[in-house]
């Protein structure tokens, strides 16, 4: 059963997917469904013996692109739809004991290519409103497979943390008649403590306002909107930057450094959003090598965050740990 | 830090996109980079199978 549940409190939709408590978990060794299939072998969701980067529609979707009708009805109170949409793995390389931070630049450039694909093959479809693009690392955030990889949701409406960041982005430029997310970009350049690291096109910082010790933002130094809006020098950059990042945080602790990444972009649904900005959040639970930062009383009862550390201190501390790029044709 | 270099040039080539069906009817879309490969094989060798077609 599948359906997506509208809470009147909240003012956001939730998606019901039971069929989802089913789904592969932790499978052993020579078992892992995002490996190439090999001849004689277990017969992988992928069913060739290699490739770069595959997508493929998630065999557990929450939403689908011909949903169920819902197995309850609507009443005056409580919302009920179809649960439509596409939901989508992506799976970084054939390496299976490997992460995306280990991945050579140029395989994460192939991705920035996937990415921007798969944006605007998704962002076409008239029943998506906003395409999603995601990782889940680390079994701490709730990872069922390790084969490196991310996922892609597209939802049939814009989700509530992207709305309220419109809703912010909106009015700072109805006040300013600027960009909010330009000109925290402009603020950390002018501060510089809170810089892990830059490049020409893009700028990771550990925000001003950072909910977790580690929260890390990537923020394009142009005003764009959406992976259809870089230039191919923007694609090199996020690739360069993306690889100093993720191996910075990998330094942190000597660790593969768990995380969620979320990529936000404009939504899909043919609105004018101009005054919103392509970047990536990067959520790390950890806030030592031994300790998680727990959501808890704060966090999910009041929607208040309490952050044990100073994102300036913390800045400091993973801008030490980067080091330059390199790529296989380059002096 | 700031890292301004870029490769020369980029090693990974143009990508195409194969885009087949699995069994049950779900899209699986193979990302390649490099060479073009002959039409109806990948670059494995392996011959195309299914209907296959470029999105």
């Amino acid at each position: 059963m599948s359906e997506l549940r509208f809470n009147p409190l909240r003012g956001e939709w939730l998606a019901t997917a039971t069929h989802r408590q089913d789904r592969t978990f932790l499978p052993p060794p020579g078992f892992c469904p995002l490996c190439p299939t090999q001849e004689g072998g277990f017969p992988t969701e992928i069913p060739e013996s290699s490739y770069d980067i595959v997508a493929f529609e998630n065999r557990f979707p929450s939403l689908l692109s011909r949903p169920p009708e819902p197995a309850i009805d609507p009443t005056d109170l409580y919302a009920v739809e179809p649960s439509r949409g596409v939901c989508e793995v992506v799976v970084y390389t054939p390496e299976h004991a490997s992460t995306l931070a280990q991945q050579p630049v140029e395989q994460l450039l192939k991705l920035v290519r996937v990415w921007r694909n798969r944006f605007e093959e998704l962002d076409a479809l008239d029943f998506v409103n906003y395409v999603f693009i995601f990782e889940n690392k680390g079994e701490v955030v709730g990872v069922t497979l390790h084969h490196p990889h991310g996922q892609i949701y597209a939802y049939p409406f814009v989700p509530p943390i992207i709305a309220r960041e419109l809703e912010q982005t909106r009015r700072h430029f109805e006040t300013t008649g600027g960009c909010l997310l330009c000109d925290i970009v402009g603020e950390e350049a002018n501060f510089g403590a809170r810089i892990v690291v830059e490049n020409d096109s893009f700028m990771a910082y550990i925000p001003f306002f950072a909910r977790y010790p580690f929260e890390t933002h990537l923020a394009a130094k142009r005003h764009i909107q959406a992976f259809t809006d870089l230039s191919r020098d923007e694609e090199l950059d996020l690739a360069s930057i993306l690889k100093q990042l993720l191996s910075a945080f990998d330094r942190i602790f000597e660790m593969p450094f768990p995380y969620v990444m979320a990529i936000h972009q404009r939504p899909s649904d043919g609105g004018p959003y101009d005054h919103y900005h392509f970047h990536i959040e990067f959520y790390p639970p950890m806030r030592t090598v031994s300790k998680l930062k727990y959501l808890a009383g704060s966090e999910i009862g009041a929607g208040m965050f309490i952050n044990d550390t100073l994102p300036e201190q913390k800045a400091e501390e993973l801008r030490k740990l980067v080091e330059p790029v390199k790529w296989k044709n380059q002096n | 830090m700031n890292n301004n270099d870029r490769p020369q040039s980029e090693e990974i080539g143009e990508m195409s996109v194969r885009r087949t069906t699995m069994p049950d009817g779900r899209y699986l879309i193979y990302f390649e980079f490099g060479e073009p490969v002959s039409p109806g094989e990948t670059k494995n060798g392996d011959t195309i199978k299914s209907d296959d077609t470029d999105v």
